[in-house]
């Protein structure tokens, strides 16, 4: 008897083939999808091939003439703040601008990789500084002119020396920063002052060790009736990495990483601070095993009175608790440090040299970090210290009280591989969250770490 | 009439020129697919394969060749191995219940569960979801404190999972959103299979006496083999390539304890931009699963004879 095989010739992987498409270039903003993007770009790319073929020059697939292309990483309520910033700069000095946004994290970076070294590169592109070491060596990048941003109105002086000086590599300035976007601390102020830890000033200052912030905690709990700390790192590519280096930074202890040789620690320190965060997440403070999401929501509901998170959640948190605090992230191990990093705007390498070009890029990057008022709504601390002394800064809280936190940032250390989306933060990232956990201990959670950092050093650096 | 041209017109139609221009005209209506086929599998794979004997890196620099060094790097690394193997272990968790469940589910449809069009309906829906959609709803199931499994098992009295962030749990976590996400498809290919065993057989069997489970082993099964040997050689094959629910369910975490070769050369290649090391785990992984494919082949084909 003859039986035939099902009609179906499709296969289940076809089902597999579907997302990626997705994952790696979904445009996170409402009003402009990438089909549409794409089809505008198309329609303006052969606009200009027509026009570039008739006065017989053509050649790079870059639009010499068109609007100037930007590119950025901002969803959500950062998007909105983005698109709405750019037309303000686009209204005020005439100039079109085609901004692109795609997706956050290590997609994006590959996408901006590729297009630089393609010659298709977007005029200016938004850039997480810890990602600069990456960059800037290969040549991906084109250094900036400090005249011409003179011109604009920008200057060395008008930004924290610790964030300028991570703007440069070997003695060139590639970054103008945006923002710092630390990792900081909230709490909802009106469970602390049931806790009873709130100063006069009604605000928590009273953390200066590792130890006031266990009885915090405590205090917190007590009030809430569940957990005092919200800490969310489960499965997480980069908050448990977050949350140790800065604290390791405040021991002093310091660090060794140059491609080709062994990565040094002091891992005495690093395990006292594994050692106290593990105590935190006891249960009863802070929870051991709770996610990103799971955290804020912990926080939102008031199942706990404290959250440490990046500045960027400030929106979501003031949707829910007004009656928002925030501080930097208290300087528990002696010296103040502030895991941070840093959206600046680079000049992604071009294949044609435009001067025209190049000085509306450096117009567009002065016009955008000058509008860091708009951008500081996001929560993110301007970089442009102009902007942090109006008073309309200084009355915009809790972004004010955490404001500090940017003169004192502490970013990946400088090597190829690390930075933000990167498979290094990951890794890291996975092994302290084991730790946290509780199936790795502190001291095997460190050798693990550094056992990751040193394959990564080991490996020829492809920039 | 018409009997009468029948066979005088036929044999013109097999002789000399009309079959002349068929000869010449194929090769042009193969030509889109060849210039697609070119274009888009043979060049990459010949590229890809020069590419894992360079250095090259996706900014663009380094294409210098360097044998196979990238081969002896990638041998010697064992998170090569590591995701190896935890590629394997994720295919035998998820290929033999994907083709038993699907296999019970198409019988117990076929054999007459009431309410037929609903449980098929339910078991093929989950496939048609996207796997952003699939892993979303997931993640939220599994979330330790309020997520639906835990807070159930906690209201039971019992401790919680950490499906996704436990190792050892983290991959049959990953194996049981994977199944309950395409089990609908052999599902379906065994259901329209069953259909098409004629009646008639059916009946002799009654006939001679035959009861149910008489029927499944000698009938039903022997009957649908054809379907099962494809439907086992597609989900392998599909099982080798996992990628996406592991991307987006743990990113390959707890640890690197779900980390599939295919996410760790998307990590290398991508992330790491060392696109000439990604391509020579990609061409070890091609090998590996040519020798798989070709035993499957073997196992198969004496099975049918």
């Amino acid at each position: 008897m003859k039986h035939e095989l099902p009609r179906a010739r499709y296969s289940s992987e076809q089902a597999t083939k579907r997302p990626l498409g997705s994952l790696l270039g979904s445009i996170s903003d409402a009003t402009f999808s990438r089909r549409s993007v794409f089809r505008s770009f198309a329609v303006t790319a052969g606009f200009f091939a027509l026009g570039g073929g008739l006065s017989a020059c053509g050649g790079s697939g870059h639009a010499a003439e068109g609007p100037l292309q930007t590119w950025d990483l901002f969803s959500g309520s950062d998007g909105i703040s983005m698109r709405s910033m750019i037309a303000n700069f686009s209204n005020e000095s005439a100039v079109t601008v085609r901004p692109v946004t795609l997706a956050w994290g290590s997609p994006y970076y590959t996408k901006l990789a590729m297009a630089a070294s393609s010659g298709k590169a977007p005029d200016t592109a938004i850039m997480h500084l810890s990602r600069l070491a990456g960059f800037a060596p290969g040549g991906l990048l084109e250094p900036y002119d400090l005249e011409l941003l003179a011109e604009f109105g920008v200057r060395e002086d008008d930004f924290a020396p610790a964030v300028w000086k991570n703007c440069h590599y070997e003695g060139q300035l590639f970054a103008i920063p945006l923002d710092t976007h630390p990792f900081v601390v909230f709490y909802n102020k009106d469970i602390a002052e049931k806790a009873g830890v709130l100063d006069g000033s009604g605000a928590i200052s009273s953390i200066t060790s590792a130890e006031d912030m266990i009885e915090v905690g405590q205090k917190l709990a007590k009030v809430t009736g569940k957990q005092g700390v919200s800490f969310g790192h489960v499965l997480d590519s980069a908050q448990s990495w977050r949350l140790f280096w800065g604290l390791y930074a405040q021991t002093g202890g310091g660090y060794t990483m140059e491609v080709g040789s062994p990565a040094v620690l002091d891992t005495a320190k690093a395990a006292e601070v594994l050692t106290f965060l593990t105590q935190m997440m006891d249960g009863k403070i802070a929870l051991k095993n709770q996610t990103y999401a799971g955290a804020i929501a912990d926080f939102t509901s008031g199942t706990t009175g404290l959250i440490l998170s990046g500045a960027w959640e400030m929106p979501a948190l003031k949707d829910a608790i007004p009656n928002l605090g925030a501080m930097p992230m208290p300087t528990m191990f002696g010296t103040p440090a502030n895991y941070s990093d840093s959206h600046s705007y680079v000049l992604p390498r071009q294949v044609s040299d435009d001067p025209q070009r190049r000085r509306t890029a450096h117009q567009f990057v002065a016009g955008i970090i000058k509008q860091g008022q708009k951008w500081a709504e996001a929560g993110h601390i301007p970089a442009y210290l102009p902007v942090q002394e109006t008073p309309d800064y200084q009355n915009l809280h809790p972004q004010v009280d955490y404001a500090a936190a940017g003169t004192t940032p502490v970013f990946d250390p400088p090597v190829w591989f690390s930075g933000a989306g990167t498979d290094f933060q990951n890794q890291l990232s996975q092994t302290i969250s084991a730790c946290f956990q509780g199936t790795l201990d502190p001291p095997a959670a460190v050798a693990s770490m550094l056992e990751i950092i040193n394959k990564m050093l080991s490996a020829p650096n492809p920039s | 009439m018409l009997t009468d041209l029948a066979p005088s017109v036929a044999p013109p139609i097999t002789q000399k020129t009309p079959a002349k221009v068929r000869k010449g005209s194929g090769f042009w209506f193969v030509v889109p697919f060849l210039v697609a086929f070119a274009m888009f599998l043979l060049w990459p794979i010949v590229s890809g394969l020069w590419m894992s004997l360079t250095n090259q890196s996706l900014t663009g620099s380094g294409a210098g060749f360097t044998g196979l060094s990238n081969y002896a790097e990638a041998l010697a690394d064992p998170a090569v191995w590591q995701s190896l193997w935890n590629t394997a272990v994720f295919t035998i968790a998820t290929a033999a219940p994907l083709v038993v469940l699907s296999f019970v589910m198409a019988y117990l449809v076929y054999v007459g569960l009431p309410g037929q069009w609903l449980w098929r309906m339910s078991f093929f829906t989950p496939y048609l979801l996207p796997v952003s959609v699939v892993t979303a709803l997931w993640q939220w199931m599994f979330q330790p404190g309020f997520g639906l499994i835990n807070s159930i098992l906690t209201q039971l009295g019992f401790a919680e999972i950490g499906f996704l962030d436990q190792q050892g749990v983290a991959m049959f976590s990953i194996v049981l959103v994977t199944i309950w996400w395409t089990v609908g498809f052999n599902f379906l290919l065994y259901l329209s299979a069953l259909q098409n065993i004629p009646d008639h057989v059916f009946e002799a069997a009654q006939l001679d006496g035959a009861g149910p489970w008489r029927r499944l082993v000698s009938i039903i099964v022997p009957m649908v083999n054809k379907t099962t040997i494809m439907i086992v050689m597609l989900q392998i094959l599909a099982s080798l390539k996992v990628f996406e629910q592991i991307y987006l369910l743990t990113a390959g975490g707890p640890r690197g304890s779900t980390r599939s070769v295919l996410e760790y050369i998307y990590d290398v290649g991508f992330s790491g931009y060392r696109l000439g090391y990604a391509s020579a785990i990609s061409y070890l992984f091609f090998a590996l699963i040519v020798v798989v494919a070709v035993v499957q082949l073997r196992i198969m084909n004496r099975k049918e004879h």
